[in-house]
């Protein structure tokens, strides 16, 4: 069953803020709502935050059914209550679902878009699932790096290193780096294409941090320098 | 085509087409850039309403394009189970309505299949409910003439050869395969020569790999270059 579009009174509630922000150059629709918690809102649950994110943006979620009972009893904390303005939504939103295995990707755009959604529950109980990672070009790297949820896919071409080998040396990388690489699903990646480009699939903030040092690692290369490779945080990802 | 023409008769057999669909017959004398029959008005999402069926979406994308839309029964019982939340009830525009309905289907991992061609058109709606996939549906894929269909119809089986000017075909299918494992079963990618590869699949899919094959032939191109570059000596030595 549904639940209420608006949240209860204690969750999340929009707020105009008034002015759309500017375009973030990525094909999602801008959030045109901010949000606003009551004072003394400690927690929500993730269906909350989904439905304030699909109002602020104007998108339809596609959810399993499955996937949206466990969100409306899965909650998260807030540590104080507090404004989020439009420009900030997806970061925000985001930012409270991905460390609770949620995906997110655009299945299609135009007046009324659908916004794909993903979790780990899904993937237990629904059998058959299609999501595809959004195409991201290096130009709009600043952008996705404030969205941690958000499934891209990107091509890296190096000058220097030979991709094949970094993919080996990429899996004796530890935590995040390896769930990137031997994930399960499928959805986070990274492949080799030819010698010299490298696929990179993920949470976009992830993906845009490894990318980014990826690129020292190759420029070191070619100056001759050692270089030693660290795995990013998401948080670093997300700055 | 693994499937037989007793496979074909049993789709037709099963055929659960709304009764609407007669209510605008005149669409299906007219196709799309696809061959497709048009959407007639927008699509009027019941007012007030929460949910709907996905079962409720395919028949109002069959009413609206007067198209003959086929199930086994298997396909509809589950269309009909699950249930789409609405976050809006506003109107999808006519030239959204493909678009709308076939994301929400293809997300449950359902696809549309062409079984004809000319008029009218017939579409045949494949999923997980009856344990097929598309590979056992007799379907004539649709060719892509531009990358836009693809985005209009993302549950829509295309087939699509691609041809690369600095690519081994063979070579790209082995390393792009673990990008390419699909559990619904209804893509496919087999290369033909050394320079062309041949796609199967629904087009949220075939869109992305599309544009991420222009991009990694565009970067084998400049390669060679790259690895000059590399092979030069260092500065200094």
């Amino acid at each position: 069953m549904r639940m209420a579009v608006l949240p209860s009174a204690s969750l999340v509630l929009p707020l105009l803020f008034g002015g759309a922000p500017p375009d973030p150059g990525l094909p999602l629709p801008p959030a045109r709502e901010g949000l606003v918690f009551e004072a003394g809102t400690s927690e929500v649950t993730v269906e909350s935050l989904l439905s304030a994110l699909a109002r602020s943006t104007g998108q339809e979620l596609a959810l399993h059914s499955e996937v949206r009972r466990e969100f409306e009893r899965t909650k998260v904390k807030l540590e104080s209550a507090y404004q989020v303005p439009p420009e900030e939504v997806y970061s925000f939103v985001e930012g409270l679902l991905a460390p609770e295995g949620v995906l997110i990707a655009p299945l299609t755009g135009g007046k009324r878009p659908v916004l794909g959604v993903w979790a780990p529950a899904g993937n237990r109980t629904a059998g058959l699932f299609v999501q595809e990672p959004m195409p991201l070009s290096p130009a709009h790297y600043d952008e996705a790096a404030r969205h941690p949820a958000l499934l891209v896919r990107t091509l890296v071409v190096f000058e220097h290193i030979d991709t094949r080998q970094l993919q080996t040396q990429l899996r004796q990388l530890q935590t995040q780096l390896r769930q990137l690489l031997v994930d399960p699903t499928g959805f986070q990646n990274v492949v080799p294409v030819g010698e010299r480009a490298l696929l990179v699939q993920g949470r976009a903030a992830y993906v845009v941090g490894l990318v980014r040092q990826l690129h020292e690692v190759d420029a070191a290369a070619g100056r001759g320098e050692p270089v030693t490779l660290s795995v990013p945080s998401s948080e670093e990802g997300a700055r | 085509m693994r499937t037989s023409l007793g496979t074909l008769a049993f789709l037709f057999a099963a055929c659960a087409s709304p009764s609407e669909t007669t209510a605008n017959a005149s669409a299906s004398a007219r196709v799309d850039d696809l061959g497709l029959a048009p959407v007639s008005a927008p699509l009027v999402l019941p007012p007030g309403a929460r949910e709907v069926s996905l079962a409720w979406l395919v028949d109002e994308l069959a009413r609206l394009t007067g198209q003959e839309l086929v199930f086994v029964p298997e396909e509809r019982e589950r269309l009909e189970a699950l249930v789409e939340p609405l976050e809006a009830t506003s109107v999808v525009p006519d030239d959204e309505v493909y678009a709308f309905v076939e994301s929400l289907l293809v997300f449950h991992g359902y696809v549309l299949a062409r079984l004809k061609e000319g008029t009218p058109t017939m579409l045949a709606v494949v999923g997980p409910g009856s344990g097929r996939s598309s590979a056992e549906v007799p379907y004539v894929p649709l060719e892509i003439h531009d990358r836009d269909a693809l985005a209009r119809h993302p549950a829509l089986l295309f087939q699509h050869a691609v041809h690369f000017e600095n690519l081994d075909s063979r070579q790209l299918q082995t390393q792009l395969r673990q990008l390419l494992v699909d559990p619904t079963g209804h893509c496919n990618v087999v290369p033909a020569g050394e320079r062309s590869l041949i796609f199967q699949g629904y087009g949220l899919r075939l869109r992305s790999l599309m544009v991420l094959l222009a991009e990694i032939d565009e970067a084998s191109a400049v390669r060679p270059v790259a690895q000059t570059q590399a092979e030069q000596p260092p500065p200094g030595r």
